[in-house]
């Protein structure tokens, strides 16, 4: 049997170009937007599963070099960092701005790839 | 509305509006709004000042409404008091606060002609030509905005000005972040700097806060209205100034900087001809990483309510995955504020 994982991602890509160039043109005006909200969800879905694990698991060891602490899960981490932001305990460190920028990048090769050179909403 | 209301709204009209008589000749739903309804109601109008026919826009609470905004009482007071100061909005013409006359509370206001959508404005081909005029416009009219101060009575339910804006609007946001249990370490950050930052506060004025393109109706390249007053409170005027202009209100046209439609230069012009206090743009800098800062709160609200909520509506997860380019606007503004230095 074929692992249904193995080629989820770029079945999900297919899908969104189908849609894309095959289906839109035979879409009336009036559900236009809503069939490009679909694509772009489709996008993001198969972007999540070709990346995302890897993604959260290079966040995960970001944010334990910058706490220096082993164990928990990205959430957790990410919830014990931003309290320390907020009671001030890293407004001094040069890391965290690097670190910041690094999960804005990784989300958003994500969430929409073309932004950073593309802004575009 | 089915038949027995539009009955029920008939009478109550010709006593709201001292006719002898109203009729409902059309209606229409008008698109847009989660939270309001929007109809627009053609009238025949007999007797009394208003006689003949009256284009309005009927505004209730949709069945789903959320509690933040104001209600609609209280939003017709809000565009009583811009249309007593001279602003270019719907003119309102009458409010009900009884829920028995069609179901919910309402206010009526004249119908207005063009487009609110955004993105078509700012997209025209014309914009370089009635861009900058608009822009300058637009700021003449939150100048005038800006000259109402507190306290005004009939804006009692606008509570209390904040004393110290800033420092309650951070900490508004993180309650908001702590509701949701959305930690995210960028806005932190964001937070975090502008509280160690904030520039020195401006006098408390009557501000909009949804002063942006896609709430400004606009008709051959022209200001028609000024909409959406659901969420206006005492604030500091940087605040509308720098919401109109901050990179994520520029619908992709962020070369722009005044909305999409002109330049921060155009828009702090016709502000400062009208205004007594007058602003460049530097002073806007850090409302608009405060005002991007508020966007993806509320992008991060929208999100939880499809990731905690499950509500079947794909434009909120949608808006919540928008999250990491208003991050990116926000380090890019801090940036240039000097914050990695």
């Amino acid at each position: 049997m074929t692992d249904p994982l193995q080629d989820a991602a770029a079945m999900a890509e297919l899908a969104r170009k189908t849609l894309l160039e095959a289906v839109l043109p035979h879409i009336p005006q009036e559900q236009r937007y809503q069939a490009l909200m679909v694509a772009n969800a489709i996008g993001i879905a198969a972007r999540a599963l070709e990346g995302g694990n890897a993604a959260q698991a290079a966040e995960a060891a970001d944010y334990r070099r910058l706490l220096g602490a082993d164990g928990e899960d990205v959430a957790a981490l990410r919830r014990r960092l931003a309290e320390a932001i907020r009671s001030g305990a890293l407004d001094d460190d040069p890391a965290l701005v690097a670190l910041l920028r690094r999960r804005v990048a990784a989300a958003l090769a994500i969430a929409n790839p073309a932004y950073a050179t593309k802004p575009e909403r | 509305m089915d038949g027995a209301r539009t009955a029920s709204l008939e009478a109550w009209l010709a006593t709201a509006l001292g006719a002898d008589r109203v009729a409902v000749k059309g209606r229409n739903k008008l698109s847009g709004g989660a939270i309001q309804e929007n109809w627009a109601l053609d009238l025949a109008v007999e007797g009394g000042a208003l006689a003949g026919e009256l284009r309005t826009v009927l505004r209730t609470d949709a069945p789903s409404s959320v509690a933040v905004s104001h209600s609609r009482v209280q939003e017709f007071a809000l565009l009583q008091c811009a249309y007593a100061r001279g602003m270019t909005v719907p003119r309102p013409l009458a409010v009900c606060a009884d829920a028995g006359v069609i179901g919910a509370p309402f206010f009526l206001a004249e119908r207005v002609e063009g487009t609110a959508i955004a993105r078509r404005i700012v997209r025209d081909r014309a914009v370089a030509d009635f861009g900058p005029a608009l822009a300058r416009k637009l700021g003449e009219e939150l100048a005038k905005l800006h000259g109402v101060r507190p306290p005004q009575a009939a804006l009692a339910f606008l509570g209390e000005p904040p004393g110290d804006v800033v420092a309650s609007r951070i900490a508004t946001y993180r309650r908001y972040l702590d509701e949701m249990d959305a930690a995210e370490p960028v806005l932190e950050w964001g937070l975090r700097w502008l509280e160690r930052h904030t520039p020195a506060p401006e006098r408390v004025v009557l501000t909009h806060l949804d002063f942006r393109m896609g709430n400004i109706m606009v008709a051959d390249g022209a200001l028609t209205a000024i909409l959406d007053w659901e969420f206006a409170g005492w604030g500091d005027p940087r605040e509308d100034l720098a919401w109109f202009c901050a990179k994520c209100w520029r619908f992709g046209a962020v070369e722009r900087t005044a909305g999409g439609i002109a330049q921060r230069e155009d828009f702090l012009a016709g502000y400062n001809a009208v205004a007594p206090r007058a602003f460049t743009p530097a002073d806007l800098a850090f409302f608009e990483a405060l005002g991007t800062v508020r966007w993806a709160v509320i992008a991060l609200q929208q999100g939880h309510r499809f990731h905690a909520g499950g509500e079947p509506n794909l434009e909120l997860p949608l808006t919540g995955l928008m999250v990491p380019q208003l991050c990116h606007d926000l380090l890019e503004y801090l940036a240039a504020e000097g914050a990695d230095d």
